[in-house]
């Protein structure tokens, strides 16, 4: 009787646990891949003499899309992927975002009304809840995303918002003594396949 | 678990029947830890929405202004869909080595400010060396009085043009690198071959400008002179063209 109850005690409490357990994908739901190399994540920064952007295609994420239409995306990008065609530029923006303690951008948004449409190919456009890792800090956004189902198998979704480097605790870095603006722009290219 | 899930335990404990002390136990353990999982995600979302970095300092709650609205924390974004695996060592050594790197980028900020500054500073005596030996030729060689009176500024403000700009590339040259950068034809790269004709001129102007003083009275110290002026030109042009490099792209 003794050992039954603790087998009883430890199988519940397993249970229990996983239930508890970080949420992974819901039961049923589509889940989509992110292409990477056919994804993008670009940066935009305005400097008083010049604009820069720099792109990263070593987006990797998945997104999971619940029958009801319930839709999460999560989205990591490596800080040091960011290419802007200047070494000595990419080498002073890992140096300003603390590339080493901080080393991924890390991006999770959901949305309701997203299920797969019956047409292609097919846009949606929703405003999804954003949560962007960056810096160590986190923030929230209502982020305006145009998703187009190509087929059934393959989705792109394309999003620009702005962020604020303070707000990030980022320090701006400067050129000849002046600072780039506050002003972060970020697009986001992604393609998603099941 | 803290006093407050241990109290739960206990409260659904103490009402079952003590005939069904065991099994019933075991039930209210797994549904005490069900209650945490469940309260868990709720408190986190509830929680400071800033993460925490490595060293500690506690980052802004209020976004800036020029960011877009943020909407209320929620529990759905309380998912995640990478499985990292948690080492501690790992951890530990990232923390080392992105403390031992922030030494070297606040060692570089510093060095490269200086290294500014004083391209700055020995790009504008550059400008006052060429003006100074252009009025110095025309004395001598271009129908002038042949005065002199540009010699001695020309020779203090190549001095001091020298200095200096031997100062900015030895700052460029020391400055540590804690991320490294790949050779690209960049405007980086561009900014180093530019100032490495800028030295060449320096160097060469450093030999011709005592050469060509010590052929007074000769017929060949005009070319000299020439020659030695064209050069200050050059480094100046190379100058311009490596600073503008960063202007421009």
């Amino acid at each position: 009787m003794r050992r039954f109850a603790a087998v009883v005690t430890a199988t519940t409490a397993t249970l229990a646990l996983s239930v508890a357990a970080h949420a992974q994908a819901p039961a049923g739901a589509t889940q989509l891949t992110i292409a990477t190399g056919e994804s993008t994540l670009t940066y935009h920064l305005i400097h008083k003499m010049h604009k820069v952007s720099g792109t990263s295609k070593k987006v990797e994420g998945r997104a999971a899309i619940t029958p009801d239409g319930k839709a999460q995306v999560m989205v990591r990008v490596p800080v040091e992927s960011f290419d802007s065609d200047n070494s000595n530029r990419d080498a002073h923006m890992k140096e300003s975002v603390e590339a080493a303690r901080y080393p991924t951008v890390e991006l999770k948004a959901v949305a309701d009304g997203m299920a797969p449409p019956a047409t292609f190919p097919s846009t949606v456009k929703k405003t999804w809840k954003v949560q962007l890792v960056f810096h160590g800090v986190k923030q929230l956004f209502d982020v305006p995303i145009d998703v187009t189902w190509k087929d059934a198998n393959t989705a792109v979704a394309k999003a620009d918002f702005h962020i604020s480097l303070e707000g990030y605790k980022v320090e701006r870095p400067s050129l000849l003594f002046v600072k780039v603006e506050d002003d972060l722009g970020l697009s986001a290219n992604l393609v998603f396949k099941r | 678990m803290n006093w407050q899930d241990q109290g739960r335990v206990d409260i659904v404990a103490r009402t079952m029947s003590p005939r069904f002390t065991h099994l019933s136990r075991a039930v209210a353990v797994g549904l005490a830890l069900a209650l945490v999982g469940a309260h868990a995600p709720a408190a986190r979302a509830q929680s400071a929405e800033t993460a925490q970095p490595a060293d500690g300092t506690p980052a802004p709650s209020a976004p800036a202004p020029s960011a877009p609205a943020p909407s209320a924390p929620s529990g759905d974004l309380d998912f995640n869909f990478f499985e990292d695996k948690k080492d501690p060592n790992a951890e530990l050594a990232t923390k080392l080595k992105a403390d031992a790197l922030d030494r070297q980028v606040r060692a570089r900020r510093k060095t490269l400010t200086a290294h500014q500054a004083f391209g700055i500073t020995s790009y504008a005596l550059l400008a006052v060396t060429l003006v100074l030996g252009t009025l110095n030729y025309y004395d001598k060689f271009g129908g002038g009085d042949y005065t002199g009176r540009y010699n001695a500024p020309h020779w203090a403000f190549s001095i001091g043009s020298s200095a200096t700009f031997l100062t900015t590339g030895v700052l460029g040259l020391a400055a540590p690198q804690p991320y490294k950068k790949p050779l690209k034809a960049d405007t980086a790269m561009f900014h180093k071959v530019m100032m490495g004709i800028a030295t060449a001129c320096f160097v060469a102007n450093i030999i011709l400008g005592p050469i060509s003083s010590s052929r007074e009275g000769k017929l060949d110290q005009r070319d000299f002179a020439g020659a030695h002026l064209g050069i200050g030109y050059g480094a100046f042009a190379a100058m311009t063209a490596g600073w503008m490099a960063f202007v421009v792209k």
